[in-house]
């Protein structure tokens, strides 16, 4: 090898171990400083100040702010990610997240029935007691479709959006034949007022007082919901629910339970009341550009109580399980047509 | 956008897979060692800020693995390759994240006028390139309940690569090489329910690019086997959306088994 290429391939040899050790370091740097301690802060005051269930669940927390202040001190860069998880952890509720700047959602609890009652609905086992297959809404939202004993089935797969607003009063008209209904909300179902307030109105022959409710504390006036439609059903109904069955998903539930020719039939539901508003979104943008989302309203069920942890207690408790899906089989659904014959 | 998509689509399929059917004839230049197919393994450090996860910088050692077909013509080099780059044990603290790179890429290189380096006759190739590149950035945290933090970065772009070569004896040559994107239709994950921002963009190389160069030294093991050690760096950067910048630094090792 001459003296000329010896040199370039020492030249090259440097270039190689210098790269390696230092560069990707010169080009990626750390923040200049963190704002661990100004996240914490805004979080924990957050939810001091707007949380509606602090008290109903006795969290005490100016103790949480002590135990977990110091956490925060001494959490390094994204080590403060697993101290945010925990802290929203300590309310207990399937409502909170935190969401990174990219909008990721991460929830630190989910309802212990919800986790209880996973696979025990399954639609392609409610689908074999059909003799046809079952119609879906414009939306795909709705699924409907009349039993062998002319019992009419509506599966609402979300209280999201304004599907229902649209579409509910059409699907409840096209199984205007039947001799009873089955209304399926064993999902787990968030959404809107207007929503559920489209389902329930439908079954109505006159006004029904609404549940107490708070945004931020401040108790406020719904006015009781009126009928809707020119004919309302007043055949047997079961709605069917479970512990997938969540906020307003329990809202529809425990309104419909009201009704006299409605009979709740399941399991309890999951238990999230603390949802929220446009006018009191829940979000909060922390220092560091991440969110986090608690719920700011308190919804009562008709005995006072918060659906919170407490769900909405079926009628007539028949629980599913899964033994019973993996062979086929829907004993919630079973019960319901039973009833309904 | 629609359009921009439909370019950028045609110059990826046009670019040359007709050309690389011509039928193929000698080789241009001393560049026997870099026809025929190439495995390449690395390990090197590797570091990272993508703000749809946090500010923080993450960093830790990742392997990397690589294909390359390279093939002479008449008037020009094809090359076709695919790297990849994976590790969960990036690390900000105690918290990690895992890291997928993949890239796809090809290029025409043209041989441009001769060149003396260290008294020297090198070989400099320079030619249009495209690749398609992701990143997959999943922080390992906060999944004891529902929902995990991740982002998701990808380049469709057209772009530069050149090579240069200095012979240094009869089996040990230099070799340098540098692929850039120019014009990307990028996507990026975002909050769709707190931004209005669009997931996908059209960039130039001062908004979003995918750098690779490489440096090293290729020795002749035969008439058909030869093997290189070089030092490789990878960049990303995409600054629009929330940032992103990567860059690693690897030393890597390739087999050929040339044509």
């Amino acid at each position: 090898m001459t003296r000329g290429a010896r040199k370039v391939l020492l030249f090259g040899l440097v270039i190689c171990l210098t790269g390696v050790a230092a560069c990707q370091d010169l080009i990626v740097k750390s923040p200049d400083s963190d704002l661990i301690v100004e996240d914490f802060e805004a979080a924990w005051s957050a939810i001091d100040a707007d949380y509606p269930y602090l008290g109903f669940k006795g969290i005490d927390w100016d103790s949480i702010y002590t135990e977990y202040r110091p956490r925060a001190e001494a959490a390094r860069g994204d080590e403060f990610i697993g101290v945010l998880h925990d802290l929203l952890g300590q309310l207990q509720d399937g409502h909170v997240f935190h969401v990174t700047p990219g909008g990721s959602e991460i929830y630190p609890w989910i309802p212990p029935r919800r986790v209880r009652d996973q696979g025990l609905y399954n639609p392609f086992v409610v689908r074999g007691y059909f003799d046809r297959d079952l119609q879906r809404s414009p939306s795909g939202w709705i699924e409907y479709g009349i039993l062998p004993d002319n019992i009419g089935y509506i599966f609402l797969a979300s209280f999201q959006e304004d599907y229902l607003t649209e579409e509910f009063g059409v699907v409840l008209w096209s199984l205007r034949s039947t001799s009873a209904l089955i209304i399926d909300i064993r999902q787990r179902i968030g959404g809107s007022l207007q929503n559920v307030d489209a389902v329930v109105s439908r079954f109505l022959t006159g006004s029904l007082t609404r549940m107490e409710y708070r945004v931020l504390g401040e108790l406020i006036y719904i006015p009781p919901l009126q009928p809707r439609g020119s004919t309302p059903w007043t055949k047997p109904v079961v709605v069917l629910i479970n512990g997938l069955t969540y906020s307003a998903g329990e809202m529809c539930a425990e309104m419909l339970k009201q009704l006299p020719y409605v009979t709740a039939v399941g399991d309890t539901t999951g238990g999230g009341s603390a949802g929220n508003t446009q006018s009191a979104p829940g979000e909060y943008r922390l220092p560091s550009g991440r969110y986090i989302s608690i719920g700011t309203t308190d919804w009562r069920r008709y005995d006072g109580l918060p659906w919170e942890w407490n769900g909405v207690p079926p009628d007539i408790r028949v629980v599913n399980t899964m033994a019973a899906i993996r062979a086929g089989r829907d004993l919630q659904l079973e019960y319901a047509i039973d009833r309904l014959k | 956008m629609k359009n921009e998509i439909v370019l950028i689509s045609l110059l990826l399929v046009g670019s040359g897979f007709m050309n690389e059917v011509k039928s193929q004839s000698e080789p241009v230049s001393g560049l026997r060692h870099r026809r025929g197919l190439t495995v390449e393994f690395g390990r090197g450090g590797y570091a990272i800020t993508d703000e749809n996860i946090s500010r923080e910088k993450y960093a830790g050692s990742i392997p990397w693995v690589g294909v390359e077909w390279a093939r002479d013509h008449t008037r020009n080099h094809f090359r076709l390759g695919f790297e990849a780059l994976n590790s969960s044990s990036i690390r900000n603290h105690n918290v990690t994240t895992t890291i997928t790179q993949v890239s796809l890429h090809q290029a025409f290189l043209y041989p441009l006028s001769d060149l003396r380096l260290f008294k020297r006759d090198a070989t400099l190739l320079l030619g249009p390139s495209t690749e398609f590149f992701i990143l997959m950035n999943s922080q390992d945290i906060a999944v004891a309940a529902l929902g995990f933090a991740q982002s998701i970065a990808a380049l469709i772009s057209v772009g530069v690569r050149s090579e240069l070569t200095i012979p240094l004896t009869s089996r040990i040559q230099a070799e340098g090489s540098l692929r850039a994107g120019v014009l990307s239709l990028a996507a990026r994950m975002v909050d769709d329910e707190r931004t209005d921002e669009p997931p996908a963009r059209l960039l130039t190389a001062l908004s979003g690019t995918h750098v690779v160069f490489r440096l090293g030294i290729r020795y002749s093991l035969s008439e058909r086997w030869s093997c290189r050690l070089a030092y490789a760096s990878d960049i990303t950067r995409i600054s629009s959306w929330n940032p992103l910048l990567s860059a690693s630094d690897f030393l890597n090792l390739s087999l050929t088994w040339g044509l």
